[in-house]
């Protein structure tokens, strides 16, 4: 089993400070108007659960690229495992969004006919890796072409 | 080659009438006769006019692996149906096309949200030649033709109970929308004969039972237009089915297209012991579902004749269905009683405490015996063939899926199903988001879960041989 890069943790953390940015920005006038410090507690609440639970989540990320299938865990309140047959896979994205890039890491998107079929994605992955994966994914993919199964 | 001639006539009076609708609902006063008749036979003639340059323009070629369609008169538009691609071929005929002699033709490939070739209106022998072009001959007809007996083997022939009994408790979705229009009409007619009279409490409900009784009475009517003579029978690897008094259809559902079979049995279709067979194909049955409500395979039979229908039609037995883990009715009894605990104070506040204790005993009475039915109907099953799952208490749903449908497969565990010890396992197969059916076994026993899920994933393994 493996785990994401270190780094996925702290491009959610990045996450967590914007949000939590905003709503201080937000907060800081509305307290004022309501004369109540109360409002003003919001964006610490908020830095405090998303500290913890992006903690968790990562620690909570796990995959393997097996014989015949790729294998993912993750989740903090739901646990989810999900197994996704080569022979099934549509086709493979690598993506990365802005913020991604500058943590410099990027994900592997797994498509199948399947209805949840684009949940499926390994996040946190050095972008050479990444393109290792979706490269030997590709590969498996062309291999069991005739057998899609739709 | 053409379209039929006489569909002029049909597709311009669908023309005119539309015309006229909106003359009459757009609320402009309405005209005398003469002018009103004038205006109508202009709109009708107009139509027929427009029509036949439409006709002219359109025109459709039988190939050797395609059907090609051009048409258009101000835009033209060239259209390639490759043959292998055609999911579905209906042909739909009301009773007047049907005495005219001419046939609907709708033309179904997995991809597109619509109809991808509708052709408006063909010969009788046309569309049948279309059909046979596309489907290969179908041999029973004309041996049947020339013997002038019905030697078709069905598979189903709805009975006349049958059809009294489905027409009876199933819901046409027309029904429902009709229902509210003639109850908005309705409540909007009394106010303005009653004006200023006052309404009895009598009279309101006899009005209100009236309507209820037109709306059922309408809904049973319709059920009956719409499944009588229902009867399916299966050609190589197609079924087949025909049905309708007035407006007739029939229909082809491709078996080797089947994702998954669904018997579907509501709490008062499993008190009378019947239930309902319905197969999902991919692409077709999200947009069926949402465009037509469900097309049963089977509309109605009894329980132990839909299990025949569904292992005879697709080669499995329906697994026996066990029962998930007890721990299942706890995690329901939390999640039902946190809004009595929740809903008590509210009461309190605004009653008394009498009150509120009353509420949380009948809340927690209520929690305890929902969660109980709740946990029955859920379950599992499997064989070496085949998946299948069963949901739901007041719609129940068993879903049986083979295992070389699987496309992904999905274990999940929330926060209060680790607590309680379980977990949910969902073989994710083909479909449209939330159309598709995925056989989803709900509050597995933790410790049965991870070897339930090993076990799917090499009877998948070993059933995804290049031999399907």
């Amino acid at each position: 089993m493996r785990s994401p890069e270190r780094r996925l943790e702290y491009f959610w953390m990045s996450i967590v400070l914007l949000v939590t940015l905003v709503t201080a920005a937000v907060s800081v006038p509305v307290s004022a108007v309501l004369d109540s410090a109360l409002v003003l507690s919001l964006p610490a609440v908020l830095f405090l659960l998303g500290t913890v639970y992006t903690h968790l989540l990562y620690r909570s990320w796990s995959f393997e690229v097996r014989d015949n299938h790729v294998y993912l865990e993750r989740g903090v309140i739901t646990k989810v495992t999900t197994m996704v047959p080569y022979v099934r896979i549509q086709n493979v994205d690598t993506q990365k969004g802005p913020l991604e890039r500058i943590f410099g890491i990027s994900r592997v998107v797994v498509f199948t006919a399947g209805s949840r079929g684009s949940d499926v994605s390994i996040k946190g992955l050095f972008p050479e890796d990444a393109a290792e994966i979706q490269e030997k994914l590709r590969d498996f993919a062309v291999e069991s072409d005739d057998r899609d199964a739709v | 080659m053409k379209l039929s001639k006489k569909g002029i006539f049909f597709r311009a009076l669908g023309k005119a009438g539309g015309f006229l609708a909106i003359t009459l609902f757009s609320g402009t006063s309405v005209p005398g006769p003469v002018i009103f008749g004038v205006l109508v036979t202009a709109a009708f003639l107009l139509a027929v006019l427009w029509e036949y340059i439409v006709w002219r323009r359109y025109d459709y070629y039988l190939e050797d692996r395609k059907l090609r369609i051009t048409k258009g008169v101000l835009r033209r538009q060239e259209r390639e149906i490759p043959l292998s691609r055609i999911q579905n071929i209906d042909l739909r005929t009301n009773v007047v096309q049907r005495i005219v002699g001419v046939t609907e033709v709708g033309i179904e490939t997995a991809g597109a949200g619509e109809t991808e070739g509708n052709l408006k209106y063909l010969e009788k022998e046309d569309a049948e030649n279309l059909r046979s072009h596309i489907e290969g001959p179908d041999t029973d007809k004309e041996k049947q033709q020339e013997s002038g007996q019905d030697i078709r083997e069905y598979d189903y022939v709805m009975s006349r109970k049958n059809l009294v009994l489905h027409s009876l408790i199933s819901v046409d979705s027309s029904t429902l929308f009709l229902a509210g229009t003639a109850a908005t009409a309705a409540g909007w007619g009394v106010q303005n004969v009653l004006d200023g009279i006052a309404l009895s409490s009598g009279l309101a409900g006899l009005l209100a039972f009236l309507l209820l009784g037109a709306a059922v009475s309408f809904n049973f009517l319709r059920n009956i237009e719409k499944y009588y003579g229902f009867r399916l029978w299966q050609t190589g690897d197609r079924l087949k089915y025909e049905r309708g008094l007035l407006n007739r259809k029939e229909g082809t559902i491709p078996l080797e297209k089947a994702q998954d079979v669904c018997i579907s049995e509501n709490l008062l279709k499993r008190m009378i012991g019947v239930a309902t067979l319905e197969i999902d194909t991919a692409g077709y049955a999200g947009q069926q579902q949402a465009k037509l409500g469900s097309e049963a395979a089977i509309p109605l039979d009894t329980r132990e004749n839909i299990l025949d229908y569904a292992s005879n039609m697709e080669g499995f037995q329906v697994p026996e269905i066990q029962e998930v883990s007890p721990q299942a009715a706890r995690r329901y009894f939390l999640r039902y009683e946190f809004l009595s605990v929740i809903g008590a104070p509210a009461v309190l506040i605004a009653t008394s405490l009498a009150a509120a204790a009353v509420f949380l005993i009948l809340g927690t009475a209520v929690s305890a015996a929902a969660a109980y039915v709740k946990y029955r109907s859920k379950g599992y099953g499997y064989d070496e063939k085949v998946f299948a799952a069963r949901n739901g208490f007041w719609s129940q749903k068993t879903t049986i899926a083979p295992y070389f449908r699987i496309q992904n497969i999905v274990e999940s565990r929330s926060i209060l199903q680790r607590y309680l010890g379980t977990g949910s396992l969902e073989l994710d197969i083909a479909g449209l988001g939330a159309f598709s059916r995925n056989p989803r076994a709900v509050d597995v026993d933790g410790e049965a879960l991870r070897p339930l899920r090993e076990e799917v994933y090499s009877r998948f393994t070993d059933s995804s041989s290049p031999s399907i």
